[in-house]
Parts: C-alpha cells; structure tokens; sequence
C-alpha cells in the first residue's frame, strides 16, 4: 500500500535520524526551549523525560512539525518538518496526551480514517484497523465511538492509529500514562516493533518504567537537556523483541 | 463571583438575554396592539413557543458549560435546593436581563410601529395586559430553565466532573416531549380543521408552530437514519469522500448537529404561514372592497329613477354609468338582491371584478342581456279521431286541461272541451285548438290532466237510448306551440283512496287512447323533461341563497314588493353590493314605470375608474345624486379594521419568531465550534487536509439547509392546509366572501427559502474557516 504523499503503509521507508538543529521556542517574553541540538536516530526508542512544564510537549511538537520553533530547524531526511501549516509531515505519526481522537467516531473509525487520508480504500482501512486494535488487545471495541470508553481504552486507540499508518517517525506523548502495567508493556513492546521496522521513536514520559524500557533517554529541565543517556544500558529496552 | 460566571460564559449568556428579550419584547408588542384595537393574542402563543423551544437548548447548554461549577458547589457541600438555586441562578439573572430588555424593545417598537406601521397615535401607557405577557414570558423561562438545571443537579458527580464531554444517551423526559410535539401537531392540526372559522382557539392557533417544531424533529430524525444507513455501507471511496464520511457520522451520532435547526423549521412555516396569511387577508380585502363598493367610483342616489335618469341622461351610450338598486340588509336571508343595469355591465364593470368572485358575473351578463327566444302565443291543439262519443247532458263534455308555467308564479291552464269548437280535417279527423295566454317570456307546460267521462250512446232508435258505456277517445295529435305532447309520458289515474282506474290512458300506434270513467280532474301526464325555454327576468344568485318557490316556479320579489318569477341563471361566488348572499336580476325587468319602490331600496350609480371627469361632474349636478365613494376609501376603511392589523401582526410575530430562531442557530453552531475545532485539529493530525474538512463542513451547512427548507416547505402547506382558515385575519360574517385559504406556494418558497438560506448562512459562515484555523497543536495539553 503507498500513500498518496509517496507514504509506504505497511513498511516503514527509512531516511536517517530525526534531527533538531538549535531549536529554541520563546513564547512572549518565556522560554519554553532554551537552545538545543540533538538527534532522535531510526530504530530506537528514545525517551524525553522531566517534571511537568520541563517542555517535553513542546519539544515533541517541534520535532513533529506542529510548532514552529522561534529559532533552529527540525529535519528528517533533508527536509524541514515545519511546513507552514502546523500540519505534520505524512511521515509522522503522533500519539498525544489528549489522545486526538474524533468523538464522532468509533474507535475503528478512528484509526481507519488516518488510513484512508494516506490514500488507502475503506474496506481496507478497517481491514487494517482491526488488525491494529487487535494488535493492542481493544479488537472488541471496534464498533464503540471513542466517547464511550475509558482514558486507558482512548490511549490505546490512539495508539493503534499511530502504529497503523507505518509512519518513519512515531512522537509519544504520555502514551502509557493511563495504562495499566499490562498494558503499557504491551504498548511499550509494540513500539520497539514499530523502532524494529527502522522508524524513529520518540517517547515523552514520566514514567520511569518506560525510560528503563527505552533505548536512549534525554531529560529535560525548565526547557533544557540536562541529561542524555546513550547507548543504552543493561535494562534498558527491555521490551525490545 | 454571579458576575465572573457570566463573563465566564458570555457567549451563551448573550444568547440567553438575545432569546428572552426577543421573545418578550415580540409579545409586548402584540399585546400592545391587542389591548388597543382588541386584537386576538392568539397568534404570539406561536412565537412563544418557539422562544421556549429555543430558551430550552440555550438553558440546556447553559447548564451543561456550567456541569463543573455545579460538580464544584455540590462538593462543597450544597445539596437538594440549594444547590438547584445555585444552578439556577445565573441563568434567571439572563432570564430578568432579558425580560427587561425585551420591555424596553418592545416598548419602543410598539411605540414605533403604531405610528408607522399601523397608522394610529403613539400610545403612552402600558396595559396590565402587556404586563401580564411579560410576567407569562418570565414564568414560563424560568421553568424551562429549572427544569433543564434539575436534571444536571441530580446527576452523578463522576459524569459531571468528566473531562470528556460525552454525549449523553436521550432521555425518557426527552423522548417523550419529542412524542408529544409530534402528538401535538396532529392534535391541533385536527382541532384547527374542526374549527372552520375565522375565529381558531388557542390549540388551532398554535399549529403551525408545533407543525413546524414536529417537522424539525422529524427532520432530524430523518436525516440522523439516513446518516446511519449511510455508515453501515462502506460506500465511501476514496480520500476525497472523507468529508462526507464524517458528515454522515456527524448527523448519525451527535443530535446536536440538527436540533439548532429545528426553531428554524419552525420559524420558516411560521413565515410562510403568516405571510400566506397576510396576502390572503389583503387579497380578501380588495376583493371585498370591490364588492361591497359595487364599481370603482359608486354614487348614492335619491330614487331609483333618479339613478336610472341620470345614467341615461349623462351617459346615454352606456360607457361610463350604470344603475344599480340593491337591498343589501344584513339579516334579510334569501331577500338580499340587487338590481343592475345589465345591458351596461360589461362595459362599466370592465374588468374591476376580475380576481374577485364577482367577476364571474360578467361570464352571465350576455343571458340577461339578450331576450330569450320563446313563442309569444303558442296553442294548445288536439286532433282526434271521428268518434261517437256522445254526453249525459250538453254541459258535460271530455276536458282536456293542459297546466303550463309562465314564469309568474300562478299555474295558468289552456283547455279543450271535446265535442265543442272543433274544425273537421279533410280525412274527417276533428281538430281543437285553444290559445296559451300570458306567455310573453314564454311558456311550459307542465301536465295534462283530464276531467268528464268519455261515454258511448246506444246507436239512435235503440229502447235504451240513455243506456251509455266507457268509449275511448283516440287522440293522434297533441302540441303546446311546437312541442309535442305525445311524446311525453302518461298514465293511469285512478279515483282517489282507490285502485280502480278513473282514466286509462293506452298507446295505439302513434296515437293515445283515453278513457275516462271520472267526472274529477284526474292528471294523467306529467310532462317531463321541461322544455328549455329561458324566462325573463333571471337571477343571478351568490352560493348561499335559494330562490322562494311558490307552486314549482322559482321567484323573489321586484322592486315593487311584487313576486316575480324568476329563472336561475347559474351561482356565482359573490355579487357586487351583496356578497355572498343574494340574487342578482337585471334591473330593467323590474323597474316600475312610475309606481311604489320598497323604501329600502338604496340606488346607485356604478362609475368606470376611468369615467371623464367631465361625465362625473354631470353626474354629480344629476337631480337626486348624493355622495360618492371609491374603491380606494372602501380598502381604507377595510384596512383599518381589526383583521388588516391582525394579519400584520401575525407576520411581526412571525419575523421575530425568525429572529429567535437565528440566535438560536448561531448559538446551537457557535456552542459546537470548540468540539469542531478539536475534531478538525485530530482530522489534521492525521493527515486530513483542512481544504477537506471544510469541504465536509460545507457539505454539511448544504445538507442541514436543504433539510430545513424542505421541511419548512412541508410544514408550511400542512400548516397552511389547517390553520388559513380560523386565522383572525378576516371579520367573520356569513354574508361576506370566503377567505381563500388555499396554500400560496409564493409565500410558502419565501418561509422554505428563507429557512435554507439562514441555515445555509450561519452554518458555512460558522464552520467554514474551522478546519483552516484548527491547527493539530490545538490538542496540546497547553499551549506554548
């Protein structure tokens, strides 16, 4: 299946890291983002950790092209992920601490419709929907509209529709912060599935579980990188398959 | 902290007081008018109940924004009344704002469209019945909104404080008021056809708000089944069909997508009703006013030949004038006619008629014009066979009485008396023959009855010469004029209280056998079918009179008082002068040559619109000529009459009644924007471009406008069907013309169109730029 911007659906199309050159948010006369350069590379899981307002959020959301940064530039493959619009780029793929599901619809619906917006038909859409709410253990609640279930059940589908279109990047934020232990392991292990494939993984979180389960780990603090730990160590990436 | 929470939600606060103070300054004006030219406040029930309709959703998502702060208070340990009080209060402070500004626009409205509008002085003081509406209109918001806050008092704190805004499934309380508009709208659609009046109660005049109300849900209904029939098929292909992939889930899964509509629909038949209802009420009243008139400029006149003097004298050709004599009393049944020069109808009437029932007059003017063709002296005439027939006496003989109708309401008889009078034919047959008198205007006949016995004489030198028995009388030729009589049907007679025959009457051949056993006038023919042979005078006659009928022929009374027979021309809708009750007949048949006229005639002289003014003035100096008046005065006079202003207050009512439905509109789409900005921020997320959402949402606005129109158009003819009629829009009356309360499509496109327009308006005005400015870093947990 190809997407209708050169998209590959169901294989990962690999272009190297994902990189952040100098980006720096200033909103008003507040730093959101002090100055910083780092790398987010394929095939692992990396987490961004910090307390709350450290600018995990908004690091993510410059690194996936929904914020412009007030200075620097976020690429991958040669290409700026800031578009103009505040739209992403088809090669990524997003799960938010909101969720950003569409309460009008189910939850299959959900993820079939960021199928079918990357050029694939209906039928196959849910076809493949299903298989990815199959893949996180929520195959039942197809047919129910998202506002129907629980916070866990939400992220979970908003899950499945960041793993169902095969982006090269996949942004996490928060994703397991409703999940039970069951659950986020399973989320975790299908993220290292998806790192596996070649894309690049970024994970924000506070969970200390999902750090040990990453493969690289940046802290953030008052929008600063105060700590990068790469490669990985014993323990972490632990959920890798 | 009452005013921070207003602040909080001045968006739907602004709504709130919009709603009220429309609704209530709609019915102070109406009751303002009410109360000063005693107009029915039947008509603002509507408008009220679109106001609640709309107050209703507003208080819904008053309360709804305000879940939280009510969650909050309860945690704080309000429970039971005070924590209603608390959620009801906010809202009744919109509700006491709105009720005041509704005063004061209605107060100045009022003000304003009495001296503009309908013509009268400003008035200064306001009624206790205008304080009585607007006391009505507060009570009945303020139940709307405890009754919409009791149910989020008595909800459980989880749902309250849920992050999530989720839909909520219907309710019993819900289902059952969508039942019972629908219910209701049946009920006063019936009730409103029962009524059959130009005086509907409460119920009849609530319908085409409930009509439209019951459309709007079923609108609703309609399109949300649609929708879910539309999203079980995967029908949708391609990227491009997103948007209505999402419209169809939209309308299947979230009510509110419509319900904004539903005052809308409502507010559109109401349009389309009242403006129906205005035009039929100024059509009725032109059509009135020319008929009450009699012509375009009409003359009174002092005498009847006055009048029919003076339109010889001045207009001797018969262009201009014509006099008319009408006894137009009210209360006078079968007795009201009018008198008219019709030799000059078509010429003076030229065409002021035309559209109003009258104008079919004019299709008859020719028949009284021209004299009908009848034989002045037609003869009754037998031939018989030679017979012996001989009598008892030379004073008996055979009668052969022919009854026939002359038109003057006394049976007139042409008769033969056998053996006496008689020519013999060349083959020795006898022929009698006795002339029909009075038959000027033409004669009938009508039957043929027989008297005396028909006895044979024992031959001569016989001893039992005065010895007699039965013989028939052979009669081979029978006519009245040129009719003939044999070929009509006859029969037996027989004595009265007996079956013995008193007369045998037999067919030989062509000719008729007749026995007579009888001395007593036995009828044996009645004489049918009557010949059309036309009388004069005719009458013309409106729907709701019958002609007396004095020994079967139809007649009224002439100038004089005098009976006169009259032959029925044909009904025609309304006659001029009299309206819907009366007998035209043309005036030169029963204008006396100098005698008596009935004192309450009342004579005219009927002017053409474009009479030279030279011939007016001549008129006026014509000896008896007194005041004249004109269609312009008489549709002035019917204007300022109670039902005009009705009918213009009814299309106010109707006009603010759309004006709610707007702001209700808006707020039900604008209340939906931070869930649509949401919902196109995830779409964008994913890759759904906003062009695509906005087509979605266009597509949407289309789909919900059409629906309204269509419905606002369905609802409008139902409404129009049942509720034209018993609108007090007219005076009632029996003797003036129906309304015509027929459905007008015009008007009926203008509420359908209008209704599209608003929804289609507001809705892509409100939408349209949602998917371009719901960038996905909206879903943020905060902003940067």
């Amino acid at each position: 299946m190809t997407g209708a911007r050169g998209v590959a659906v169901g294989a990962v199309v690999v272009s190297g890291p994902l990189d952040l050159d100098g980006v720096e948010v200033i909103v008003g006369e507040r730093q959101i983002l002090s100055p910083m350069s780092l790398s987010f590379p394929p095939a692992e899981v990396t987490a961004v950790s910090g307390p709350s307002g450290s600018g995990k959020t908004t690091l993510l959301s410059v690194a996936g092209g929904l914020v412009r940064p007030t200075r620097g530039v976020s690429t991958y493959g040669g290409e700026p992920m800031w578009t103009g619009s505040g739209d992403p780029r088809p090669v990524v793929s997003f799960v938010l601490q909101v969720y950003g599901l569409v309460p009008i619809l189910s939850a299959r619906e959900n993820v079939a419709v960021a199928l079918r917006a990357r050029g694939v038909g209906p039928v196959p859409a849910d076809n493949r929907a299903d298989a990815e709410l199959q893949r996180l253990l929520i195959g039942d609640l197809g047919d129910r509209q998202v506002e129907e279930l629980s916070g866990g059940q939400m992220q979970r589908v908003a899950c499945a529709r960041a793993l169902a279109v095969d982006a090269a990047i996949l942004l996490a934020d928060e994703p397991t912060s409703e999940l039970d232990e069951g659950s986020r392991e399973l989320v975790m292990r299908e993220l290292h599935a998806e790192a596996a494939k070649g894309a690049v993984v970024v994970v924000a979180t506070h969970d200390p579980a999902v750090v040990a389960a990453a493969d690289r780990h940046y802290v953030l603090d008052e929008g600063r990188l105060t700590d990068h730990i790469a490669p990985v160590g014993p323990g972490y990436g632990r959920f890798a398959r | 902290m009452l005013l921070r929470g207003l602040w909080a939600h001045r968006g739907q606060a602004a709504a709130m007081v919009a709603v009220v103070a429309l609704v209530t300054g709609g019915c102070f004006v109406v009751s303002a008018f009410g109360s000063r030219y005693g107009l029915s406040m039947g008509p603002a029930a509507g408008l009220l109940l679109v106001g609640v309709t709309a107050l209703g959703r507003q208080a819904a998502l008053s309360v709804r924004h305000r879940r939280h702060e009510i969650a909050l208070a309860a945690l704080r340990g309000r429970h039971g009344p005070r924590l209603l009080a608390y959620a009801v209060a906010e809202p009744s402070l919109l509700v006491a704002v709105g009720v005041a500004v509704g005063v004061v626009v209605g107060w100045v409205a009022s003000r304003w469209l009495a001296v503009h509008w309908a013509g009268g002085g400003s008035p200064t003081e306001v009624t206790w019945q205008q304080w009585g509406t607007v006391g009505a209109v507060a009570v009945v918001a303020l139940a709307t909104i405890v009754a919409m806050s009791w149910r989020t008092v008595n909800d459980q704190l989880v749902r309250q404080l849920d992050p999530h805004d989720r839909t909520r499934p219907a309710t019993v309380g819900g289902l059952f008021l969508q039942v019972l508009v629908l219910v209701g709208a049946v009920v006063t659609v019936y009730q409103a056809r029962q009524a059959r009046s130009s005086d509907g109660d409460l119920v009849s005049l609530l319908s085409p708000a409930v009509v439209g109300l019951a459309v709007g849900e079923v609108v609703a209904w309609i399109l949300a089944g649609w929708a879910a029939w539309s999203s079980r098929r995967r029908r949708h292909r391609g990227r491009r069909s997103i948007g209505a992939f999402l419209t169809a889930r939209r309308f299947a899964r979230r009510a509110g997508t419509v319900s904004p509509a539903v005052p809308v629909v409502a507010a559109g038949v109401l349009v389309a009703v009242a403006a129906s209802a205005w035009a039929a009420g100024a059509q009725w009243r032109s059509g009135v006013a020319k008929v009450e008139l009699g012509g375009a400029r009409v003359f009174g006149f002092h005498g009847v030949q006055n009048a029919v003097h003076a339109t010889r004298a001045v207009d001797p050709s018969g262009r201009w004038l014509m006099a008319a004599v009408a006894f137009p009393e009210r209360g006078g049944g079968g007795y009201r006619r009018v008198f008219v020069d019709m030799t000059r109808w078509a010429r003076v009437e030229g065409g002021f008629f035309a559209g109003t029932p009258a104008g079919q007059v004019t299709a008859f003017a020719g028949r009284f014009a021209t004299p009908p063709a009848v034989e002045s002296r037609p003869r009754f005439t037998l031939v018989t066979e030679r017979t012996r027939l001989g009598w008892v006496s030379p004073d008996e003989g055979l009668l052969l009485d022919v009854s026939y109708d002359n038109g003057s309401g006394i049976p007139n008889q042409a008769v033969i008396r056998i053996g006496r009078r008689f020519s013999v034919l060349a083959d020795g047959r006898r022929r009698y023959s006795v002339a029909a008198t009075g038959c000027e205007h033409g004669c009938y006949p009508v039957s043929i009855s027989v008297s005396g016995r028909t006895l044979r004489t024992a031959p001569p030198g016989s001893p039992s010469s005065k010895l007699v028995r039965p013989a028939p009388l052979r009669i081979t030729k029978m006519t009245f004029g040129s009719q003939n009589l044999l070929a009509a049907r006859f029969q037996n007679a027989t004595f009265p209280g007996l079956s013995v025959p008193a007369v045998k009457v037999r067919r030989v051949g062509g000719a008729l056998e007749v026995v007579s056993y009888d001395e007593s006038y036995a009828p044996i023919g009645r004489l049918s079918p009557r010949p059309r042979v036309f009388f004069r005078p005719a009458a013309l006659l409106a729907p709701h009179t019958s002609l007396d009928v004095t020994g079967g022929t139809a007649g009224t009374f002439g100038l004089t008082g005098n009976p006169v027979a009259v032959q029925r021309l044909g009904t025609v809708g309304s006659l001029p002068f009299l309206g819907s009750r009366g007998a035209l007949l043309d005036l030169r048949d029963v204008l006396p040559a100098g005698g008596p006229v009935i004192p309450s005639a009342r004579a005219y002289v009927v002017a053409r619109a474009d009479t030279p003014p030279g011939v007016l003035a001549r008129l006026r100096g014509s000896p008896g000529a007194g005041n004249e008046r004109t269609y312009a005065d008489e549709l002035a006079t019917l204007r300022e009459k109670p039902g005009a202003l009705s009918s213009r207050v009814y299309l106010l009512i109707a006009l603010v009644a759309a004006l709610v439905a707007l702001v209700a509109l808006v707020a039900g789409i604008a209340e939906q924007s931070r869930e649509r900005r949401s919902e196109a921020a995830s779409l964008r997320l994913v890759g759904v471009g906003p062009r695509l959402i906005g087509r979605g949402y266009r597509r949407e606005a289309l789909l919900l406008a059409v629906a309204a129109g269509l419905g606002s158009a369905a609802g409008a003819v139902v409404s129009s069907y049942a509720v034209l009629d018993v609108l007090p829009i007219v005076p009632g009356g029996a003797l003036l013309p129906p309304l015509d309360a027929a459905p007008r499509p015009l008007w009926i496109a203008v509420g359908a169109v209008g209704a599209l327009v608003m929804v289609a308006v507001v809705v892509d005005a409100l939408l349209r730029r949602v998917g371009a400015t719901s960038p996905p870093r909206l879903l943020r947990e905060s902003e940067p």
